[in-house]
């Protein structure tokens, strides 16, 4: 299978590999095998290599289905994905962008739990800071979202 | 290329938040980070009341999470409140954000445990001293109070969800009648998951079967008498997938199972009638006979099936020669061995997993015949719980042949010398007095009791198993009552193993009643060996505990 990614590189890369983006797999099943390489416009090619490396390292992987019920942990990220994700935070969020617009579900989990595991146990200063987030409450808008939940708030 | 957060759709954002759902202070903190992030979380924060439970205490959270609820009610609510003498006071005016709208979990026993609190603690003050001489006008006063608290509250929940997920009735509510609430009719529409129980008045179930018609999820509590109501509710539903019963005998003076045999024949014969689409079922508690066996037999799209009674439910499994083409998990507290080897041999071909509870049995002479019917009807299993004393190899050899990919192997030991015993567990507790005198004069290395199954025995056999099946997907052990612990032995094939470089990573689980007959030295011994061959990486992981849940 031929991608393009937003720069026109090209990249070649096994029919099983592909399809672990549903995105991918419903192109290929309603084109069939063609020579044409597939587009991707909103991926760049430093992007489209993270997440072919990813796919081609988990492409052996169970198709797991989407249970309502299963509780969100963030805590059960093995080594390689670990590793996989020690990357700058440009480049991660641009992997679970990716990730999203090409519906790799088990990766857009393990990016989005990274993130999670960045927030984790920080106050929202230390939250604004590490994201370089701008706070755009008033005072009197913070102290009353404050007051409504402090139900849940450390003592 | 983006390079900051605020170029995020709030769907990303949303999922991350999704895998701070139980961490409250992580996400009380994105709350505060700015609007976005705070629109954002508060759906995750208050779209389940379990949350209110917090991390605390409800002295500390009751009346925060009231006080915050007080301010979203409507201003007649607050009128009728304020008369009692229920309110809080706030400095502002109206709330940022309608957090009632956001509910999409609404658990009884959570708004109740909050109202009980405020109750208590707050709003006994404002009790008139008329009352007080008298204790009995002081508990009406309050449940009076109680009932409005939670009414209004109500009101408020169903008016302005517009899409419950999942509801909670719970028996101290059958006098809030909430299918009849304004805004019932949406708010229950979408509803995926109710618990409930029988004791709820039939026509509170009649209004709910109007528009609950798209319930995936049923769990009945306490389920002590039949209900019309919650028959028709059954009924009418469309795509119901999953019925957890837990039959309760407590209001019962009965002497013969059989005289209640059959008792609750609506709510079975309404359960017969979701044949269609039911796929898990869930049955246990106390009156196994109440529901009867024709009805779990006519579930032939079953692909799960747990019976949990303390009782023999030997002739629940027979349930009248039927077939369940599509199971794959059997779960049972108790296996009655006689009948599961029927039922396996009839119904094992798709069967994934069969587990049990407390793997317990009298007949010891049936394990044999167990183990064989296994491997010729279930070559698809993937978890398995059996027997194993010394003698059993080379059944479990040709179990692991005929079904190449079992990963989990529970086995429990047991010594079919005790086949005497009528009671097995008054035949586990022997063995365990048996094993303190003779503790006395032991050394780590070596537990040598002729009661306990053999381990070093268990070890040969899985070395045998991976030599000749290259094949071989186990990789999980589970080991149940009494064995005699080798360490010098199991440290010799755990090398060995490593020195063969074998394919699976062993992963091994012991249960409490397996180590509670040890001393604490005992297994702090145990404890610091698997510590130590899982630092060497002799195995992958271990788990000492009856609550380790190592399953799907």
């Amino acid at each position: 299978v031929k991608l393009t990614s937003s720069e026109g590189t090209e990249f070649i890369i096994d029919r099983k590999v592909a399809e672990k983006s549903v995105l991918l797999k419903n192109m290929l099943e309603d084109v069939g095998e063609s020579d044409m390489a597939i587009p991707l416009p909103n991926v760049t090619g430093p992007i489209l290599n993270k997440v072919i490396d990813y796919c081609t390292h988990h492409r052996d992987d169970p198709f797991v289905s989407q249970e309502d019920d299963s509780k969100k942990v963030s805590d059960d990220i093995d080594d390689w994905d670990a590793e996989f994700c020690k990357v700058d935070q440009g480049t991660l969020f641009e992997l679970i962008l990716s990730a999203n617009y090409l519906d790799i579900k088990p990766l857009l989990d393990l990016t989005c739990k990274t993130v999670a595991n960045m927030i984790k146990g920080k106050t929202p200063d230390e939250i604004r800071k590490t994201f370089n987030i701008t706070n755009d409450f008033t005072p009197e808008e913070e102290e009353h979202v404050r007051k409504e939940n402090e139900w849940c708030e450390e003592r | 290329m983006i390079k900051t957060m605020h170029q995020f759709p709030p769907e990303i954002l949303k999922e991350i938040f999704e895998f701070l759902q139980n961490d409250l202070f992580s996400l009380h903190s994105c709350i505060l980070v700015n609007r976005q992030w705070a629109r954002i979380a508060v759906e995750i924060l208050w779209r389940d009341t379990s949350q209110f439970r917090g991390q605390y205490s409800y002295d500390y959270s009751a009346p925060k999470i009231f006080n915050t609820l007080f301010s979203c009610l409507p201003n007649d609510s607050k009128l009728l409140l304020k008369e009692r003498g229920i309110s809080f006071s706030s400095k502002f005016n109206s709330p940022i954000f309608d957090y009632a709208s956001l509910c999409r979990d609404l658990k009884s026993t959570h708004i109740n445990c909050m109202v009980d609190y405020l109750i208590r603690r707050y709003f006994r003050n404002f009790i008139r001293p008329t009352y007080s001489s008298f204790r009995s006008s002081i508990n009406a006063v309050s449940d009076y109070d109680r009932f409005l608290i939670k009414q209004e509250l109500y009101k408020m929940f169903l008016v302005r969800c517009h899409s419950l997920k999942r509801l909670e009735l719970r028996i101290r509510d059958k006098d809030l009648p909430l299918p009849f609430f304004k805004g019932a009719d949406i708010c229950f529409s979408n509803l995926y998951e109710l618990h409930c129980s029988p004791i709820i008045p039939t026509t509170t179930y009649y209004r709910m079967a109007q528009y609950c018609r798209n319930l995936g999820k049923l769990t009945i509590e306490d389920c002590c008498s039949d209900n019309d109501g919650l028959a028709t509710l059954i009924q009418v539903q469309s795509n119901l997938k999953f019925i957890k019963i837990m039959a309760n005998a407590s209001n019962f003076n009965f002497n013969n199972d059989i005289t209640f045999q059959g008792r609750f024949s609506s709510i079975s014969f309404a359960i017969s009638s979701q044949s269609n689409s039911l796929l898990y079922f869930y049955i246990g508690g106390k009156l196994m006979n109440a529901i009867l066996p024709e009805s779990i037999g006519s579930l032939i799209n079953l692909k799960s099936l747990n019976i949990s009674f303390h009782e023999n439910i030997d002739y629940l499994l027979m349930f009248s020669n039927s077939n369940f083409p599509f199971l794959k998990n059997l779960e049972l507290k108790y296996p009655p061995l006689d009948s599961l080897i029927y039922f396996i041999s009839r119904n094992g071909h798709n069967l994934e997993n069969i587990y049990f509870e407390m793997p317990c049995t009298k007949s010891f002479d049936l394990i044999p015949l167990y183990n064989k019917t296994i491997a010729s009807s279930c070559p698809n299993l993937r978890y398995l719980s059996t027997w194993f004393y010394d003698t059993d190899n080379k059944d479990l050899f040709q179990i692991f042949h005929s079904c190449p990919n079992i990963e989990l192997l529970s086995v429990s030991g047991y010594n079919p010398d005790n086949n005497n015993n009528h009671n097995n567990n008054n035949n586990l507790n022997q063995n365990q007095n048996q094993n303190q005198n003779q503790n006395h004069n032991h050394n780590h290395h070596h537990h040598h009791h002729k009661n306990n199954a053999n381990f070093n025995k268990f070890l040969e056999l899985i070395d045998q198993l991976e030599i000749s099946l290259p094949n071989l997907k186990l990789n999980k052990l589970e080991f149940i009552f009494h064995w005699n612990l080798d360490f010098i032995f199991l440290e010799k094939f755990l090398y060995q193993r490593k020195l063969f470089n074998r394919k699976n990573s062993l992963s091994f689980y012991f249960q409490m009643s397996f180590d509670h007959y040890l001393d604490e030295n005992d297994s702090d011994f145990l404890l610091f060996k698997f510590n130590q061959f899982k630092k060497l990486g002799l195995i992958k992981n271990f788990g000492i505990s009856k609550y380790d849940n190592l399953r799907l």
